[in-house]
Order: structure tokens, then sequence, then C-alpha cells
């Protein structure tokens, strides 16, 4: 049973993305700002991380740059799930090392699903 | 007459002049008459000489585009240092608070404890009333008449009394003060004030006639500067209001989504069947939840890039690429939404240029018109027609739809203007995507626009970019390089 990291501060998103990926048979940990979403990181070693860039204390751009630094973490893909529109901020993102920038409003929950998956045959 | 003439000529061997006047004196009186009349006539040459040298500094200070105040200091400091006067000042008119406002002033010569001992209040511009009619400044200036005279009082009341008035103007050895009005196109600009020495009376008529001609030019370095000075303003403002609006749009956009991405995931999920079984009666209604949902969110992407085009702050990534290819791309990603209406895609490929162009931003021009043909086409196809008419590739978008009548195609790439489809009678879209695609290929330095249309046997839209490697793909990356650099 794959491991997804759910790393989102707005709580309505967080509770429809985590009731659909514990449907699809996941096993969901979330964490509602960078700081929580790093320490879980480093403890629980997800399969697969889904992360917000607009959030208190460490935005999601911190986050990506510090997980791809650190060894432990580096291989972990990490899909960019954002509301946060614009090509600047995608390539940002891709140079930073996310798998892939997705923006949350233009995909429905089963969308997502299938990218995850996509993602995590690989 | 003969002393203000000897003011001019102070730069010539004046002190000669007076012992070859005393010699000749006691000769002959024609000799003395012929001398007077060549005095005159070089004391008239070196004015209009200074004159001109006067002229010429204040074109090159309409050159240069200073600020007022620097532009107005220039002008009298030039006026003083080439015609000799005794001091010189110019006051422009503040129309904020309906005063003459005394700006600038060469030679600035009273000491600041002079400065306090003339004015009992410590003046550092003094500005005089607009409604004070007998103020001598505001007289010239609204009777457009040159005013003269010998008591300072005249001039700058009623901010200081007369007694002030004679200790400043003794202090400063002036006698005599002319006031010469500046307009501009028959708007009142301010006036420009000369002072004369102690025992000079007043000016030569030469001398009145240069300062007539040197106040039309000053007039127009005023007006310049101050025009320049205006634009300079409401540019900056026009930048801070062009920032703050994509600030605005930009945060907007992300916050509205937010609760969007909410609807539209929790009904796709009611309807996937996540909560468990749906009543026949409830799919209907969550089906239109969903696609109102769908249009608010596509209207919302819509409104963020109107916004950006039209700030021109959407990036152009340009690089040379084959045409061919990239619409078999997007042929390929809209195969299925065709098929889904049992519609052909046809691809007639007569040639295949390379184009000068932004890769993503050309496959989001033909997604939208392949997008359209295929809405609005029942049955059939859709034929793209790629051919070159240089310096432009030719794409040619040709369904077998409805069409559209004359009054709607004058709409189809109006912003918010929607075609009704006549096949559903509810609108289509967001009324942005033509608008948008449209100033895409513009922007590239192509165009979008509709070739052809009959009721129902179909449209032609056509897009055309510019080939690669030819002028007019230069200008395109010169033009969007520049566009940047302004940002």
């Amino acid at each position: 049973m794959a491991k997804i990291l759910l790393v989102e501060d707005d709580e309505l998103l967080s509770k429809m993305y985590i009731q659909k990926l514990k449907r699809e048979g996941f096993e969901v940990l979330s964490a509602y700002d960078g700081d929580q979403g790093l320490s879980l990181m480093k403890d629980t070693h997800p399969d697969l991380v889904l992360l917000d860039i607009m959030m208190p204390k460490l935005n999601g751009m911190q986050f990506l740059s510090q997980v791809k630094k650190d060894h432990g973490t580096s291989s972990i893909p990490v899909v960019v799930l954002t509301n946060l529109a614009g090509t600047q901020n995608a390539q940002k993102a891709l140079l930073l090392g996310a798998k892939c920038y997705l923006v949350k409003s233009d995909f429905t929950p089963d969308e997502i699903v299938k990218k995850i998956k996509e993602i995590l045959v690989k | 007459m003969l002393k203000s003439i000897q003011t001019i000529n102070d730069t010539s061997s004046s002190n000669d002049t007076d012992a070859d006047i005393s010699i000749y004196k006691e000769k002959d009186p024609d000799l003395i008459k012929a001398n007077s009349l060549l005095h005159l006539q070089n004391a008239e040459l070196v004015l209009r000489t200074r004159t001109m040298a006067v002229m010429r500094n204040i074109y090159e200070i309409i050159n240069t585009s200073q600020p007022v105040q620097i532009t107005i200091d220039n002008l009298v400091r030039a006026i003083v240092q080439q015609l000799h006067f005794r001091k010189v000042s110019l006051a422009l008119v503040n129309h904020k608070n309906r005063t003459l406002e005394m700006l600038a002033t060469y030679p600035d010569d009273l000491t600041d404890e002079q400065e306090k001992v003339i004015f009992s209040k410590l003046y550092k511009t003094l500005q005089i009333p607009l409604d004070d009619k007998d103020n001598f400044c505001v007289n010239a200036l609204s009777q457009n008449h040159v005013r003269l005279t010998n008591d300072m009082y005249d001039l700058l009341r009623p901010l200081i009394s007369r007694k002030t008035a004679t200790e400043l103007q003794n202090l400063l050895s002036i006698q005599t003060s002319i006031i010469y009005p500046i307009n501009f196109a028959g708007k009142p600009l301010g006036v420009l004030i000369i002072h004369l020495e102690k025992n000079l009376g007043n000016l030569s008529r030469s001398e009145r006639d240069s300062l007539k001609e040197l106040v039309e030019i000053i007039a127009i370095a005023i007006e310049r500067a101050q025009t320049y000075s205006e634009l300079q303003t409401a540019n900056q403002r026009l930048k801070d209001l062009d920032r703050l609006k994509d600030e605005f749009v930009s945060i907007a956009s992300h916050e509205l989504r937010g609760p969007m991405t909410a609807i539209r995931g929790f009904v796709s999920m009611i309807l996937s069947g996540d909560y468990g079984a749906v009543g026949e009666a409830l799919i209907s209604p969550l089906k239109d939840v969903e696609s109102a949902t769908e249009r608010l969110i596509a209207l919302v992407n819509d409104l963020l890039n109107v916004s950006r085009i039209e700030s021109s702050r959407i990036a152009f990534h340009i690089t040379e690429f084959s045409a061919a290819s990239a619409i078999t791309d997007v042929v390929r990603e809209l195969s299925s939404l065709a098929q889904n209406k049992q519609l052909i895609i046809e691809q007639n490929f007569q040639e295949s240029p390379t184009i000068c162009a932004d890769i993503d931003k050309f496959k989001q021009i033909l997604i939208n018109i392949i997008t359209n043909a295929i809405k609005f086409t029942d049955k059939g196809g859709i034929t793209i027609k790629l051919t070159q008419k240089p310096p432009y590739a030719h794409i040619a978008v040709t369904d077998t739809g409805v069409g559209i009548d004359k009054a709607n195609q004058n709409k189809l790439f109006v912003k918010f203007s929607q075609v009704f489809s006549n096949q559903s009678g509810k609108p289509v879209g967001t009324g942005l995507g033509l608008y948008i695609a449209r100033n895409l290929a513009r922007s590239m330095g192509g165009n979008l626009r509709l070739e052809d249309s009959i009721i129902n046997a179909g449209s032609t839209f056509a897009i055309m970019l510019p080939i690669a490697k030819t002028k007019e793909a230069q200008n395109t990356l010169q033009k969007l390089a520049k566009a940047h650099a302004t940002i």
C-alpha cells in the first residue's frame, strides 16, 4: 500500500483529497504547513508527496528545495498541487525538481489519482 | 540713452570713447553726429549678438528635458550672464493656490541675515496672490502688458510693507523693475522681471524689443518643461496602476480557485459514487453543477490570461519549429474529443514550413480553434490545411458545422461577446477564447481571422505566423524583446 504525504493548508481541500486517496487504497499522511511537512517527510519517507505552494511558515518552493537537497528525501517524487498559476512558477518548481506542476482547479480528484498512479508505476 | 549704451558696451574700450568724444567735441559737429551714430549702431549690434547668445542658450535649455525648477534657474542665469542686468527673477503661476510664485532669481545675493531683517517672516518662496489686482506682476499678466516701476512695493505687495520694500531696494541697488508677462498659446504662464541698476533709467528700445523676443522663447521653454513633468508623473501613475491591477488579478484568481476546486472535486466524487449510489433524479442537476463550475474555472483562467496579455506580461519563448509536427501533436490530443462525436480530423499538409513562434502558444491557439470547430459540428469533419503564403505559414481550419451568420461574425473576436450555439441555444465558452487566441497570434507577429462561413455548411478560420528567418520573424523578436524590457 503506497504512502502519500499531502502538504496542504486549506482544510476543506485537504479533507477532500484525503477522502479520495483513502478510498483509492492509499495510506495518507497530512501536514498543514511546510515545517510540519518537512518533519513528516524525514520521519515517514512517503512514496510520493502532493505539495501546495502558498502556505504559512515554510512555503512550497522552500520545502521543495530543502527536500531535494537532503539525500535522504531527494529521490521521493513531488507533485506540486497548487492554485497558483503562471508558467514562471511552474518552471521554477520543475527546475527545483518537482515531477509535475498541477493547477488544482483544472483537475478532478479522479484525474489527480490517475496522475499519481502513473508516477508510482515508473 | 548714452548711459545705457555704455553699460552694454562694458567689454569694449569705454574709456577710449570718452577721450575720443572729448577731442572731437571741440571740432566738427558732423563728425560728432557720425560718431554717435556709429556708437549707436555698434551698441545695437552688440545687443543683437548677446540676445542671439541668450536665445542659443534657451534653445539648449529647451532641448534638454529638465525639471521645471532647473529649467527656470538656467533661464534667469543665462539672461543675466549675457545681458548683464542687475538681477532677473521669474515667477510662475501656481494654479493650485492661485498665486504667482517667485521661483527663480539670479543673482541670488540676499544673505540670510539680510533676509531676516528685510522680511518679518522668512519666505522660501514669495507667493503673490493672483487676486491682488494692484500688484504690478498680477496686472502685467492679466492685461498681457509690460509694466514698469521704480518702487519694489508695487512688485511684492501685499507680502511686504512699503518700508521693507524701500529697504530691499536700497540693499540691492535696484532702481527700475520691468515686468514682462509670459504667455504660451494664450495661456498665462508667469512673469519675467528685469531689475535695473540704480541710475540707469530705462531700457533702450532695442533692448525692449530683444526682450520681447526672448520672452516668447522663454514661454516655449517653460511650457515644454511643465508638459514633460506632467507626462512623467502620469506615466509613473500608469505604471503603478498597472502593477496594482496585476497583483489584484493574480491574488483574486488564486483565491477564487480554492473554493471552486472544492466544489468541482466534491461534486465529481459524489457522481463517481464515492459517497454511495446517487439517485437517478440527482444525476442531471449534479452534472449541471459540475459544468457550471467548469465554466467558472475556465472564466477565471481566461481573466487571468487576458489581464496578463493586456499588460504584456505573458512571456513568449520563441523557437523555430515545424508547423506540421506541432499540428499533428494537437490533432492527436484532440482525437478522442472528435471521435466522441464521430467526426473525422483530416490533415492536408501541402507544404511544411518552419515557423518562428512560441510553440505552446501556437498549440493553444490551434486547440482553441479546433475545439470550437468540434463543438459547432455535428456531422462530417474538420480539415486542417497547411500552406505557405510568404512570409507567413498559413493554417486553415475548416469544419462542416453550423456556420456563423453575418451578425455574429462581427462579434467573434470581441471580449466577452458570446455567440449562442444554434444547436442548443446555450452560450458556449467564456467569450474570451478567440480574443485571447487572436491576441497571442498578433503578439507573435501573425494573425487569426475568420476566412469564410456559410450557414449549415461550415466555417474556415485561418492562423498565420511568420516563417523562420524572414524579416517579419526578426521584427517580431525585436518587438517582444522591447516589450519585456519596458516592464
